[in-house]
């Protein structure tokens, strides 16, 4: 048994290199083509719903301070404003930061260097109605976000920053993946836990061209430069239970890999780093487990650990991991009202540091 | 002599109490004293737990529109607002919370098996000649059991007309008209029917566009999406029968048609929330005395609600909720002595509760058996009380779902005592035990429905005293009141996410310890010729702790309410104050979470206007004068300055 936990250890290690080694190689279309430094994580906190308290947190690594970043009033200078209600996904691309504020359905965008504020970018349709944006990609110089309400991806001009277009999708879009293989879009028709679609979007027409079978409750897909898309869907949290596919991106098939992870999930060098909770419906006690995996059936059955040191987490809600580093952050909504924590651990799985952030901690991103 | 006056002037002072042959019919029908008495305080001097009463032209005074408006100016009481007519608004009793507080219109409680919370604001105050809150026990014992079964109860006792041989009827309508198109006309109609019988119908239209304004984030926004329009109808037939027995029935409706402005949120102003209330009940009740020693009182209620919940944003979200509610009631009192009696309540209700969703249906019901022994010891300088209550619970539902039977125990006892005859000082100490049974959403909306959630269960300690003196003839009457409470909360109901907000059950988790006092003042001053002023102010000082000592949610450590009236020969002035220190809307202290401390203050003018037998009242009020900004739930804020006219007319 100890062996082969060896076996794997050395199997991911090695592929971890060749990961790195294959990164190098064909480095990432990244807007900063110098080697990866960290200059700091921005948190964003969700907030509670309808209680207008996102907001955003910045974690200074070499001071280690965390610091909640401001939102100058736009009407009343001298006075800040809320982040708006429901916080949702974070993206840096180019020299930009891209906040989706769901229920507030616009997209604040930052300057990630000095955190001023570049603009909002609203998401209502005809009728004044909300879109609900939810979850961010970027290709192209264009950012693509999925909007929940009226079912559509919209294309964001990152310039101007103006939606420049939309296409329609399946209902209640959620996770969203742009693929720099086939230069596609994929996105997850969650339905709010009745869809069982992904749909695939050709970047350059900007039209759906063909959707894919999921679990039920698609959620996260995360793409890379690599011919695979990872899909976590959710089911029904009732008898369909949720869990995780691969979808082969040159032919569209799908693979279920297994019952976990069904929420957040990070990619990074070819292994997955997750989190899963399952409950017991008997005793609503909340089971918890963490891992990494690359894509073998092997290390996906026998994924190792995350944490190491026992290290435990009341309710993780995002996971990210450091570029090139392997350090893991791991996000802990607490008990969904205070503020929740942030905890890192290195490689070995050892917690490094631990920072309270705001209420309910849900995407984590680094520059 | 001295001891005679002594009894004859706590007599009045206890106003509804009257005579001592009948002091344990407390909450009595005999509302021809009420109304003649209603210019006197009506104390809660005797009781052995906190008793708050609020009388006809009391709520003229504290500018009082719906049963929300009053009850905020109890002392211990939190009314949870989410702003403007439509709002919803519940009552929270001593950090209990809502479920723990009982409506009972006319003597009947009013049941919510959907969500245990009374809204507050259905309830106008129009036709009304009392309020009265009871906190923790009822020295009442002459009750259904259910009314004995609640952590606080509100009691409303409507108006009634007193036929005599010169008026055999009686027309009241009045109108007031306010900010934001607010339009509240009404009418009733009464009258003598034979010699025993009055029949009286009523009826009552409320509507506003409620788009007050409000700032954010140092935008000026209005609150959009808010209109607002209820009616309501009552009729009611009351009377002592030849074999002095004494009837009530009422038949009652109502119907509200709302939008819901939703939470206040930046960049997004749409509301899509829609909901259609209506409402229905008839209940019936009637008091006989048997003879010197036995007397029984029989209630019975059929209600009918229903709601229809509509979202324009989402269309799949539409629900539909329905409820039917059955329930009877007997009451066998015993008195043994003139100091000694027994009451024996049984109470049968059966509820059928129908949830209809677009995507999934809930058909559950509850049958409920409560049965209260109660026994009250009284003489004029000492009260002692006890009971004990059995509740007997059988659910069903459509669901594979369901809770098990079960029944549950809880007691109460209290002791009121005035130590020394000469003073008129009495002192009180009271226990209560009030199971608060887990309400259908708690068990069937969760994303996992829990059957085994057991009732919140909550323990509520009360001891004060209460002082009632007079000081010559410039303070007929000064009353103060002091009350330590401690109450315990056990098996919290609460919702907790699973992996997600979307993903939640419904839980028994952590305890409360709730902690505070409760400080009373009121006084009444004579001046010369006609000028008089009544003052009074109600302050409370309480931590409510979870397990961890941590301060919980929305409890302010301080509130305070006041009320002063001043009467002149031409009008009469009022002020009034409600106080609320600052809250937080999680357990963690901050600037973030910070709701802040707010004082609303109103103003009104009053005057009365005789013509021959017509009794003309004009009211002109202006609601939170200082236009102060709060909210008394995070982004929902509340109405800023307002103002509102009033015309009634009685003939």
């Amino acid at each position: 048994m100890k062996s082969r936990m060896k076996f794997v250890e050395i199997m991911s290690l090695w592929l971890l290199l060749v990961g790195i080694s294959g990164c190098e190689k064909t480095p990432l279309p990244d807007p900063n083509p110098e080697p990866f430094t960290l200059h700091g994580v921005f948190i964003l906190n969700q907030g509670g719903n309808k209680q207008n308290n996102a907001s955003l947190s910045f974690y200074d690594p070499a001071s280690q301070t965390v610091s909640t970043v401001p939102f100058p009033s736009e009407s009343e200078p001298g006075q800040n404003e809320a982040l708006g209600d429901l916080g949702q996904d974070l993206l840096i691309y180019g020299s930009k930061l891209y906040i989706v504020v769901s229920n507030s359905s616009y997209i604040r965008v930052l300057d990630v260097k000095t955190k001023q504020s570049l603009g909002k970018i609203v998401l209502e349709d005809n009728e004044k109605k909300p879109r609900n944006p939810r979850y961010l990609a970027a290709y192209g110089g264009k950012v693509y976000v999925t909007c929940s309400t009226d079912g559509t991806v919209a294309r964001i001009d990152t310039a101007s920053l103006q939606t420049d277009g939309s296409v329609n999708v399946g209902a209640n879009p959620e996770g969203i993946a742009a693929s720099i293989y086939n230069a596609k879009l994929y996105v997850a028709n969650s339905g709010f836990g009745t869809g069982n679609t992904v749909s695939v979007i050709d970047i350059a027409t900007f039209r759906e061209e063909a959707t894919i079978e999921t679990g039920l409750n698609p959620n996260i897909i995360r793409a890379g430069d690599q011919t695979f898309a990872y899909l976590s869907y959710q089911g029904n949290f009732g008898d369909i239970a949720g869990g995780f596919q691969r979808i082969d991106l040159r032919n569209h098939a799908v693979t279920t890999l297994g019952a976990y992870p069904k929420a957040d999930f990070a990619w990074e060098d070819g292994v997955i780093f997750y989190y899963d909770i399952t409950y017991n419906p008997v005793d609503w006690s909340t089971q918890v487990t963490y891992g990494k995996f690359n894509d073998t059936g092997e290390s996906y059955a026998h994924p190792s650990p995350l944490i190491t040191d026992g290290t435990q987490l009341t309710a993780p809600y995002a996971i990210a991991v450091e570029p090139y580093t392997e350090t893991v952050y791991l996000a802990d909504a607490g008990d969904y009202s205070n503020p929740g924590t942030i905890y890192v651990f290195d490689p070995a799985g050892k917690q490094t540091d631990a920072f309270t952030v705001g209420i309910i901690p849900c995407k984590i991103v680094f520059y | 002599m001295v001891k005679h006056f002594l009894f004859i002037w706590l007599g009045c002072v206890c106003g509804v109490c009257g005579s001592f042959a009948q002091q344990d019919t407390v909450r009595s029908y005999d509302l021809q004293e009420v109304e003649i008495r209603s210019s006197l305080p009506q104390s809660s001097f005797r009781t052995t737990a906190p008793l708050q009463t609020l009388s006809a032209d009391k709520l003229e005074q504290i500018q009082a529109l719906q049963l929300s408006d009053a009850v905020k100016h109890f002392a211990g009481v939190q009314v949870k607002d989410y702003g403007g007519i439509g709002g919803l608004k519940t009552v929270s009793i001593r950090s209990l919370g809502a479920n723990y507080t009982g409506v009972a219109y006319d003597g009947i409680t009013v049941a919510d098996y959907q969500t245990g919370q009374i809204d507050l604001g259905r309830f106008s105050l129009d036709n009304i000649a009392q309020i009265r809150l009871t906190t923790g026990g009822s020295d009442d014992i002459f009750q259904p059991a259910r009314n004995l079964s609640l952590g606080g109860l509100i009691e409303i006792i409507p108006q009634a007309f007193v036929p005599s041989e010169a008026k055999r009827d009686e027309i009241k309508v009045g109108l007031r008209t306010g900010s934001w198109k607010m339009a509240n006309p009404f009418a009733s109609y009464s009258r003598a029917l034979g010699k025993a019988l009055v029949w009286n119908m009523s009826g009552e239209y409320l509507s506003s566009q409620g788009n007050y304004p409000f700032r954010m984030d140092g935008e000026k926004r209005r609150r959009n999406h808010s209109e607002v329009a209820n009616g309501k109808w009552e009729g009611n037939l009351t009377g002592t029968l030849r074999n002095d027995g004494q009837l009530t029935i009422k038949a009652y409706y109502y119907d509200s048609d709302r939008n819901i402005p939703g939470a206040v949120i930046s960049g997004n102003t749409y509301a899509g929330e829609r909901v259609k209330d209506r409402n229905a009940f008839a209940q019936a009740g009637y008091k006989q005395t048997l003879n010197a020693h036995w007397a029984l009182l029989l209630n019975a209620k059929y209600s009918y609600s229903f709601m229809h919940y509509f979202n324009r944003l989402y269309l799949d979200r539409e629900s539909r909720y329905t409820q039917r509610e059955t329930y009877l009631s007997a009451t066998l009192r015993y008195r043994y002595s003139q100091r000694l009696s027994f009451a024996w309540a049984n109470d049968g209700s059966s509820g059928n509760f129908r949830a209809i969703h677009k995507d999934k249906r809930f058909l559950p019901s509850r049958a409920t058996i409560l049965s209260a022994l109660s026994g009250k010891y009284e003489t004029s300088r000492l009260t002692v009380n006890a009971s004990g209550l059995l509740q007997a619970i059988q659910e069903s539902s459509s669901e594979t779902v369901s809770l098990p039977d079960r029944w549950h125990l809880s007691s109460s006892a209290g002791v009121s005592v005035q130590p020394v005859e000469r003073w008129p000082l009495r002192l009180r100490i009271s226990y209560r035990n009030t199971y608060r049974l887990p309400t259908f959403s708690d068990i069937y909306y969760p994303s996992i429905p829990n059957t085994r959630l057991k009732p919140e269960n909550a323990h509520q300690h009360n001891v004060g005293g209460v002082f009632v003196t007079s000081l010559g003839n410039l303070f007929p009457y000064l009353s103060f009141s002091a009350d330590a409470y401690y109450n315990r909360v056990e098996n919290k109901i609460v919702a907790i996410p699973l992996s997600s907000l979307a993903l939640w059950s419904v839980q028994n988790h952590g305890k409360a310890d709730i902690k505070g006092f409760d400080l009373n003042a009121t006084a009444h001053i004579r001046f010369a010729s006609g000028f008089s002023a009544e003052i009074g102010g109600n302050y409370t000082r309480q931590e409510v702790l979870n397990e961890q000592k941590q301060l919980l949610r929305y409890t302010p450590r301080h509130f305070a309410t006041a009320l002063a009236t001043l009467k002149t020969p031409w009008c009469d002035l009022n002020y009034s104050l409600v106080y609320c220190g600052n809250r937080y809307y999680n357990e963690t202290p901050s600037w973030e979470s910070l709701v802040a401390a707010y004082a609303d203050q109103g103003l009104s003018i009053a005057r009365n206007i005789h013509y021959r037998a017509y009794r003309l009242h004009l009211s002109a009020e202006c609601l939170n004068f200082t236009n102060r900004p709060y909210e008394i739930v995070h982004a929902y804020p509340m109405p800023g300055r307002s103002f509102r006219l009033g015309i009634k007319c009685i003939y």
